[in-house]
């Protein structure tokens, strides 16, 4: 009796799910369907991929555009295919989408190595010389974006920049001076590490920031800007700099296993002075906190090199692509759309999300330590693009994964600096 | 029987179709990228050899590759063994079997980032919880996931979290012996542990020989609680294969070495489940 | 009753004198003495309670704001909130993605169970001379890595047309799942008594209705625990998803999971919540479930 009422039990179970799929599976392929043959020429759908999703702020701003823009050309319909960035899966899909033509009509996506490849084979458009685009009222930023072939390929929304973060309050109650010389920094490193506070919230494994700013602070911007291939003697000294600041007790007993986001918690809940991260992180310091920390450039100690110099940029632009724009249909409606998007208004809505610094135009009302942040930019002497977004990927995780071996000893700057070197 | 040769290809033609299809074939394709110096997608280049003989090169993957099989050392053991003596015990008991079998099964149920999230925060060193119990005793903070300890704690959640896999087997298994077995040995004397040795074990020894290809298989593709966990670190003490794969197709777009990468483990498993099937060859199989 | 063996005929009872002491203490573990059922029942509700822990510190926390996720974690939430839920259903449309995983992952189930146990059938209970190959082949492709497949296989569904559809989650987990199924169905169908077989062999039954009539049945747990799994690896499968089934229509549950973080850090008050929800309806139907997986559904039907 049991054998019977479960078998049935399972077989009814299936043929719903069998009953719904043949219900449901029809209209699903209908709707990406329509898409590819849309036979009539007034009605449009593009296909817009970005990163702007989830709980990053500016997703929730960007859903509204795309209705706005709707509202006002009912005759164009949008597929927004925008995931997150930290998901993984969206360089594996954007480039899949490109190598097997079915690319996205409009992309933001990151104008750095790992678009190298989309714009050497051509599948997105000279920005400057396509028909219709609009990239008045454009500052300095949209310069940076300019690809090696002196075309400009992706136009930008909003910059970061990268940066010493302190919680001033930890300073004071210390009695500490504020790290504006590397002097100053090394006398703070060694003055926390003597209390229950550590100096700095790092992670020596997932340690972008950390590498940038200690090659930054070892050989000044022209150092920094050199290649991999140069195997450059300031970046060898600012990784073995982490090595002794480590054996200071500059870093958490567990640096080396931690993420940067448990790193980053320590410096939240004000267990550690200093934090290096980018302008994306104000929006993770409880509010509480946040009221008294103030971003710092790296102390540089290089000769020739000036405190004041900044890792930033910014890495990501919107991208058209070359199917989009010579298909008669979709031409007018993409640059329209491209247009609408990174007008300065709907960039300032945007910026005004994340507190990021927008590419045109200029935020009001900013609360006064982004404020500060926006100013520490604007007042920079040079801003740098970061290291990992200009060499080989592999390279730089083998040295950003190799600071643990560094500290440990097993390794000093220089060699992994060959390693990385003989991968290019 | 008649026509068997027809029924054999009838019955498996599906299930290997979609396989050879869906599975096989980019597996194909991946086998011919390990022989390219590729991201996968645009940059393309011919290099033969070059990417295994990087990978007999390469210390991180020797030393991921030993991580991995000491690894799969205890998840074989302990997963399997801890799973096989928790189904005997559910098995030989009358009441609570349902909410034993419910209960075991969750930390399957919960996705690893949760689970590495959860022991991220008991191992950690300011504010985890085993640290905070120290603390509360007047002891000092220890630094749990070290050089020297690193792969053990992995290990921990590692097995702890899917021997609830293997008990939904096992148990399965045992459960498909008859009644009246037991019965039958009972009457010729044969009970408790020996009933275990004697009549259980052989009587599933096909299950159990499934189980353990499982684990071997599963524990080289081990990625998410390690990288969670452990980041494979500290200073690489804890990278796997897994983990270093994933960093190299994914954090660097290197795709061609981690293609070679996953050759590798293919070669590797299949080896290990090769031997573990010699090993435990039909001598002492049972039917009944 | 016999127990055939296939080496060495062994009389069970003669041995018995041979115990060593570690085994009798086991042998009197296993029996009825009071102390012994005391220490299995200690064991396994130890054991219990390391695994309903996890359960509970996901929910607890779901109730948590972000921050005291990581500062408090393992306490009682101070001022309980259903902020993190608001925010869940804010990102994505719960019902629809419910409803879409069920079917996607339904049918996988479906199709797995379905092709792979007629496969297990051939494999664990009929002789051939691929039989060998085979098997080794089912061994490697419980190795191959998700990461190593998905580029072709999406490639495949863009010339499909299939992406953004259910059928692109459905094939590719489907053909991902089936060597596992195969396996564990095939050996657990490989220690079925003889008789059976050979029972339903006189009835005249052919190949088709002996797998309906005698191995299905007999074999229902397996399935029942074969196809637990699967569809929480379909359902749980994120990555996949991100690639292939990324629109909102036909988007899974897991997929909140992916809205939980980004450059801007990650909501781990977000992040429990939508465990908590992916996790609530397939401890559900799981229970819901039990009894297919139960142990009444085989005896009486080998008995028979």
């Amino acid at each position: 009796m049991v054998k019977k009422r479960s078998f049935g039990f399972l077989v009814m179970i299936m043929s719903i799910f069998l009953l719904l799929l043949a219900a449901c599976g029809d209209d699903g392929g209908n709707e990406s369907s329509g898409g590819n043959d849309a036979e009539a020429k007034e009605d449009v759908e593009l296909r817009v991929v970005t990163t702007m999703a989830g709980t990053d702020p500016a997703g929730e701003v960007f859903e509204t555009l795309l209705e706005e823009f709707k509202k006002e050309n009912p005759h164009v319909s949008i597929v927004n295919e925008s995931q997150s960035a930290d998901a993984g899966t969206i360089r594996t899909k954007i480039n899949t989408d490109f190598t097997s033509n079915n690319e996205p009509d409009l992309m933001f996506y990151f104008n750095t190595v790992d678009a190298e490849g989309i714009i050497d084979a051509g599948k997105v458009v000279n920005l400057e010389e396509a028909e219709g685009v609009d990239l008045s009222g454009y500052g300095e930023m949209l310069e940076q974006q300019r690809y090696e072939d002196g075309n400009l390929y992706a136009a930008p929304q909003t910059g970061f920049y990268e940066g010493l973060f302190v919680n001033k309050k930890l300073f004071e109650e210390h009695g500490v001076d504020l790290p504006t010389t590397w002097e100053k920094y090394e006398e703070a490193i060694k003055q926390f590490s003597e209390t229950d506070i550590i100096p700095v919230a790092a992670s020596t494994e997932d340690s972008y920031y950390v590498v940038e700013h200690y090659a930054l602070a070892a050989g000044g911007a022209e150092n920094y800007n050199a290649t991999l291939a140069d195997k450059n003697a300031a970046w060898a000294e600012g990784l073995d700099n982490i090595g002794k600041h480590a054996e200071m007790g500059a870093f958490p007993e567990d640096a080396g296993t931690i993420d940067l986001a448990m790193a980053s918690n320590l410096f939240h809940q004000e267990q550690a002075a200093m934090l290096y991260e980018g302008s994306w992180a104000w929006g993770s310091i409880p509010e509480e906190v946040a009221e008294h920390v103030e971003v710092l450039p790296m102390p540089i100690y290089a000769e020739g090199g000036s405190t004041g110099d900044v890792v930033g940029g910014a890495s990501q632009g919107w991208f058209i692509s070359t199917k989009a724009y010579e298909d008669e249909n979709k031409k007018d409606a993409v640059v329209k759309l491209f247009n609408f998007l990174t007008s300065e208004e709907n960039i300032l809505r945007i910026a005004e999300a994340t507190g990021q610094v927008p590419a045109k135009g200029s935020l009001s009302d900013l609360p006064e330590n982004i404020a500060a942040g926006h100013k520490m930019v604007d007042e920079a002497g040079s801003v740098l693009t970061p290291i990992n977004d200009r060499i080989l990927p592999e390279a730089f995780t083998l040295i950003r994964t190799s600071v643990p071996q560094i500290v440990s000893g097993d390794k000093t700057g220089k060699d992994v600096l060959e390693e990385a070197a003989a991968l290019e | 029987m008649k026509g068997d040769r027809f029924v054999i290809f009838l019955f498996l033609a599906p299930a290997f179709l979609i396989s050879a299809v869906f599975l096989y074939y980019p597996f194909f394709e991946n086998i011919v990228q390990s022989f390219y110096n590729t991201d996968g997608f645009f940059n393309s280049e011919f290099i033969g050899w070059d990417n295994y003989k990087r990978l007999f090169e390469d210390e991180i993957a020797i030393g991921a590759t030993l991580n991995s099989l000491e690894l799969m050392l205890y998840v074989a053991i302990f997963q399997v063994g801890i799973a096989l003596v928790l189904a005997v015990m559910v098995d030989s008991i009358k009441h609570g079997v349902r909410f034993f079998r419910t209960t075991f099964f969750f930390p399957i149920v919960i996705s690893g980032a949760a689970i590495g999230l959860l022991f991220t925060l008991i191992y950690n060193h300011r504010n985890g919880l085993l640290n905070e119990i120290l603390v509360n005793l007047g002891f000092e903070r220890i630094v749990w996931l070290t050089e020297q300890s690193s792969l053990y704690m992995v290990a921990i959640p590692t097995i702890w979290s899917y021997v609830g896999f293997y008990f939904l087997i096992i148990l399965t298994a045992i459960e498909k012996i008859p009644d009246d077995f037991y019965e039958a040995a009972k009457l010729e004397g044969i009970t408790g542990f020996q009933r275990m040795t004697k009549l259980t074990i052989p009587l599933i020894v096909s299950d159990l020989k499934t189980c353990l290809v499982l684990a071997i298989t599963g524990a080289l593709k081990i990625f998410e609680l390690v990288y969670i966990i452990t980041r494979g670190g500290p200073a690489r003490s804890s990278e796997v294969l897994g983990t270093y794969m994933y960093q190299k197709a994914f954090d660097d777009g290197a795709i061609g070495y981690g293609a070679t990468l996953a050759v590798l483990m293919v070669v590797i498993g299949l080896s290990l489940a090769f031997l573990t099937n010699t090993f435990l060859s039909n001598k002492d199989e049972v039917t009944y | 009753m016999n127990f055939n063996k296939k080496s060495g005929e062994h009389n069970l009872g003669t041995e018995e004198k041979q115990l060593t002491l570690w085994e009798s203490f086991l042998g009197r573990l296993f029996t009825k003495s009071k102390f012994g059922k005391l220490f299995i029942y200690t064991i396994l509700i130890v054991w219990s309670i390391s695994t309903i822990f996890p359960l509970l510190w996901v929910f607890l926390n779901s109730f948590k704001p972000s921050k005291e996720i990581i500062t408090n974690t393992f306490r009682l939430p101070a001022d309980p909130t259903l902020q993190n839920y608001l925010n869940a259903f804010d990102t994505i449309d719960i019902g629809k993605s419910y409803l879409n995983s069920f079917i996607m992952s339904g049918s996988v189930v479906f199709f797995t169970l379905f092709f792979g146990g007629l496969a297990a059938f051939v494999m664990a209970r009929m002789r051939f001379r691929l039989r060998g190959v085979l098997q080794t082949v089912l061994v490697m492709s419980l190795l191959i890595p998700a990461f190593a497949t998905i580029v072709p296989v999406y490639r495949m569904m863009i010339d499909l047309e299939l992406v953004n559809t259910y059928w692109a989650l459905i094939i590719p987990q489907t053909a991902g799942n089936l060597p596992f199924a195969i396996l564990v169905i095939s050996g657990y169908m490989a220690t079925i008594p003889k008789e059976l077989e050979e029972a339903s062999l006189m009835d005249g039954c052919s190949r088709w209705s002996m797998f309906t009539r005698v191995f299905l049945p007999v074999s229902l747990p397996i399935f029942g625990t074969v196809g637990t799994f699967v569809f929480l690896w379909s359902y749980n499968d994120l990555f996949t998803s991100l690639v292939l089934v990324e629109q909102e229509q036909v988007r899974p549950i897991v997929v909140l999971l992916s809205h939980v973080s980004s450059q801007y850090g990650t909501d781990y008050g977000l992040m429990t919540a939508a465990i908590a929800m992916t996790v609530i309806p397939v401890i559900v139907f799981y229970l819901f479930a039990q009894k297919t997986l139960e142990k009444g559904a085989t005896s009486g039907a080998v008995k028979g």
